[in-house]
């Protein structure tokens, strides 16, 4: 997704692709968000799950800003 | 002259015939997740379907006859109804994989799903079969195939260390993450030595009229053209290795492999990768559907030819009709087209012996090969790829549950 939200910066991809990519990442993360309280043993892999779904939250937001420029 | 312009267009269409679905996705994801490293195991794919081609292409121009007909006549019936079973379950996955790879490159174009894209690209399709001729479908999907290249000038535009590059044509052992290494190996050599491949090219031998003075020209655009096809399939993983790897990306959708070329050519290299996926893709659907109806017309003594009118060989026609139909039915249905691909790239190699094997016998067979038979080299060959062959039957399905994702 980061990739895809610096490729959309520089031009290279075009809206339509990014729009899909940001629907199928928002589609993923609400599906890790509810599945994550399961898949978590302890505080370490709750911080590390935490800061894997910030991330890709991070970069949808970066794929939907471009969009709206 | 005549001659050159034969090899000419024998290794354009090679060329452009030998990226697909399949290669695509599996060298990107192997370049993704090991680098350069499985580099070697496209090289062994590409020598193994040079030498394949070299003797189906060699039996056509001597005996006339395809390599399928040399199958049931050599072996019997019984014996056939094997190679017959296996090519066609594995050839009718790869063709849905094929036309998901359309679908999908349309859907990235314009936004629409895959699903919907899978009955109009098999109309598409149909409609060129019944209309055309082996030529129109063999050299023109092959001309717009040669789009592909566009994956080489990535390559070089991303400047890979090519000593590196040099050093991973040499086997070597994964570092991490052995089961996915070899699996990815399994479906690279699936994805390179596609039994159609091999039964087009012998059926094409004789729809194109071959002789004993076409030796040359097969032994030419069999060693180049399979080289060049190589080449960018190299190509592809070389750039996945550039873009993926050092950003620690798997490539588990195709949407993710569209931005392989974004990075080093910009807009051009997106558009360009979509044209190339949905070209390649279609040529090939048209390659395995007609290799799939050569199979059993051939198996069963049907009159074939795609050069003929459909109403001169209806059951021809007729089953590249309901088998183009019936591929469509998964990708319709929504299953995962890389999934799809994955899943029949490692069950055409676990397919491979039923094809292989009987090609011993066959191409040692002086009444049917003459002066023609095959010499130390090709049978080193040979012997090599079938012991290949029974290594990845015996691989594949315990490599799919431990690698597979």
């Amino acid at each position: 997704m980061q990739l895809a939200a610096e490729e959309q910066r520089s031009g290279a991809i075009t809206t339509r692709y990014s729009a899909e990519l940001a629907d199928n990442a928002r589609h993923a993360l609400s599906e890790l968000r509810s599945t994550m309280p399961d898949a978590v043993h302890d505080d370490s892999d709750r911080r590390q799950a935490s800061a894997a779904l910030d991330s890709l939250d991070r970069a949808i937001r970066a794929l939907d800003g471009g969009m709206a420029r | 002259m005549k001659k050159w312009a034969e090899v000419a267009l024998g290794v354009v269409t090679s060329i452009g015939g030998f990226l697909e679905v399949g290669s695509i996705a599996t060298a990107t994801q192997g370049g993704a997740e090991f680098g350069f490293q499985l580099t070697w195991v496209l090289l062994l794919g590409v020598v193994s379907l040079a030498f394949l081609m070299e003797m189906t292409g060699r039996l056509a121009a001597v005996s006339r006859r395809t390599y399928v007909d040399l199958l049931r006549e050599q072996f019997g019936v019984r014996f056939f109804m094997l190679p017959l079973a296996g090519v066609l379950v594995v050839s009718v996955l790869v063709l849905s994989a094929e036309i998901g790879g359309v679908s999908v490159a349309l859907q990235m174009a314009t936004g629409l799903g895959f699903r919907w894209w899978a009955i109009p690209v098999v109309v598409v399709g149909w409609f060129l079969l019944w209309r055309g001729t082996f030529g129109l479908v063999e050299q023109g999907t092959a001309m717009l195939g040669l789009v592909a290249i566009t994956f080489a000038v990535g390559a070089v535009k991303m400047h890979p260390h090519w000593a590196q590059l040099g050093a991973s044509l040499v086997p070597s052992a994964p570092t991490h993450d052995r089961a996915r290494y070899w699996y990815l190996a399994v479906s690279i050599l699936g994805a390179s030595i596609s039994p159609y491949l091999y039964l087009f090219y012998s059926a094409g031998a004789i729809e194109d009229e071959w002789t004993l003075d076409h030796i040359g020209v097969n032994r030419v655009t069999a060693g180049l053209g399979n080289l060049f096809g190589g080449v960018l399939v190299i190509a592809a993983l070389v750039v996945a290795a550039l873009v993926f790897a050092p950003r620690h990306i798997q490539v588990d959708r195709y949407e993710q492999i569209a931005l392989v070329l974004a990075s080093p050519l910009g807009r051009a290299g997106f558009v360009l990768f979509l044209a190339t996926l949905c070209i390649t893709c279609f040529g090939t659907t048209l390659e395995i559907v007609l290799a799939v109806a050569y199979l059993l017309a051939q198996g069963f003594g049907w009159s074939w030819s795609e050069n003929l009118k459909p109403d001169k060989d209806a059951r021809f026609s007729v089953t590249y009709s309901v088998v183009l139909l019936l591929a469509a039915v998964p990708v319709v249905l929504g299953l995962d087209p890389l999934f799809l691909t994955n899943i029949s790239m490692v069950l055409t190699a676990a397919s491979l012996p039923v094809t292989v094997l009987p090609l011993i016998s066959l191409m040692n067979d002086e009444h049917t090969l003459r002066t023609h038979v095959n010499g130390w080299l090709s049978n080193t060959a040979l012997i090599v790829i079938s012991i290949l062959s029974v290594v990845l039957l015996l691989a594949a399905f315990p490599l799919q549950m431990l690698g597979g994702g």
